[in-house]
């Protein structure tokens, strides 16, 4: 049994599964707080709890998956690219936007974390959260945070975001502005939150998905200088 | 174009952007640097979108799951998020509203201070 599931294969079968369960019940019950990834990986952790089969097998395929980060996360750069000419048109707002919602984001995090007094590797965790995960990943890492609790605050963030862009944006009155609304929402909750957005209306969708790229890189840039604040 | 010299594009350009890092004077995650290089690359004319088309969409269709082994490993850190869960929720929760705000009221503002000087720029060009 050992030589089967020590096979990168097994992993890779294991998740593939949980997360096609979790893309199915997400369609099914239509709601942002069934997130497939937050499904797949509560039903993997039940599936190694119950079996008893020591998490150990798992990562010879997740390791394999886990590669695959590094050219997805380069891949965003064409999404970047697509979305060229509409940060053209609104080029003082998108960079305005972005770079003060980057800045709030670093700032209130680690204003936070000191008063909460949270030590450095939960800070170097938590200071990229509003980004999207595969560029957020890589800054905690960076900076000695755990990704497993950047994940979780991030997934946080952006589920809010998924379920409460439209409310938000009534109650910060920015609700006659789609420019406004897509860009708060790509800034605060990432790529979750502009699946909301794109059901708004479409500027409010290419704002949302413009602000996951150009806020991300505002927040790379600002992650030189972590090392600084921990 | 064909899948396997899309891999081999974006394959290269992210080789380059982990050697690239290793010239950097400051720590910079190779992956965001092969973002940029990918956009930079596709601006200049260097890379056609048809050339790394498919592979990204297949990469941004199902880049969620490929954080399912990363997210697996959250396990190993229960306790630890369980030490501080108040901290890590009221964080989470909080500076997302924080930023959402701040963002919306930065562009909203920008956005009159353009249409003002742009008014003025039409007023003094009539008058």
């Amino acid at each position: 049994m050992a030589e089967v599931l020590s096979n990168p294969v097994f992993g890779i079968a294991l998740s593939v599964a949980a997360y096609a369960v979790g893309v199915w019940l997400n369609k099914k019950l239509k709601s942002p707080l069934a997130n497939p990834l937050l499904i797949a990986v509560v039903l993997l952790i039940a599936f190694f709890l119950l079996t008893g089969i020591p998490m150990g097998y798992y990562n010879a395929g997740g390791d394999i998956i886990n590669f695959l980060i590094f050219p997805a996360t380069a891949s965003i750069g064409l999404s970047i690219y697509a979305n060229f000419d509409i940060l053209k048109k609104n080029l003082i707002p998108v960079l305005g936007g972005c770079l003060v919602g980057a800045v709030t984001s670093v700032g209130s995090v680690w204003a936070l974390c000191r008063l909460f007094s949270l030590d450095a590797t939960l800070t170097a965790s938590l200071l990229p959260k509003s980004v999207t995960t595969a560029i957020a990943v890589p800054i905690s890492e960076q900076n000695g945070g755990i990704p497993q609790i950047t994940i979780v605050a991030l997934m946080i963030a952006g589920t809010l975001g998924a379920v409460l862009a439209p409310s938000l944006s009534k109650w910060f009155h920015l609700d006659d502005s789609e420019v406004a609304t897509g860009l708060a929402t790509g800034c605060a909750s990432h790529a979750a939150g502009t699946s909301t957005a794109v059901k708004m209306s479409e500027t409010v969708g290419a704002m949302s998905g413009l602000a996951i790229g150009v806020c991300g890189v505002f927040t790379v840039i600002l992650a030189i200088f972590f090392k600084y604040l921990l | 174009m064909n899948i396997l010299w899309q891999v081999g594009i974006l394959f290269v350009v992210c080789l380059a952007a982990q050697w690239l890092v290793t010239l950097l004077p400051f720590a910079f995650p190779a992956s965001v640097l092969a973002m940029i290089l990918v956009f930079l690359l596709l601006l200049a004319g260097v890379i056609k979108v048809r050339q790394i088309k498919e592979l990204s969409n297949w990469f941004a269709q199902n880049m969620a799951f490929l954080f399912v082994p990363a997210c697996a490993g959250v396990l190993n850190y229960f306790d630890l998020i369980a030490a501080n869960l108040f901290p890590i929720l009221f964080i989470s929760v909080v500076t997302t509203f924080l930023v959402f705000g701040a963002t919306g009221w930065t562009v909203k503002g920008l956005m009159r201070l353009q249409a003002r000087l742009r008014k003025e720029k039409e007023g003094q060009e009539n008058g």
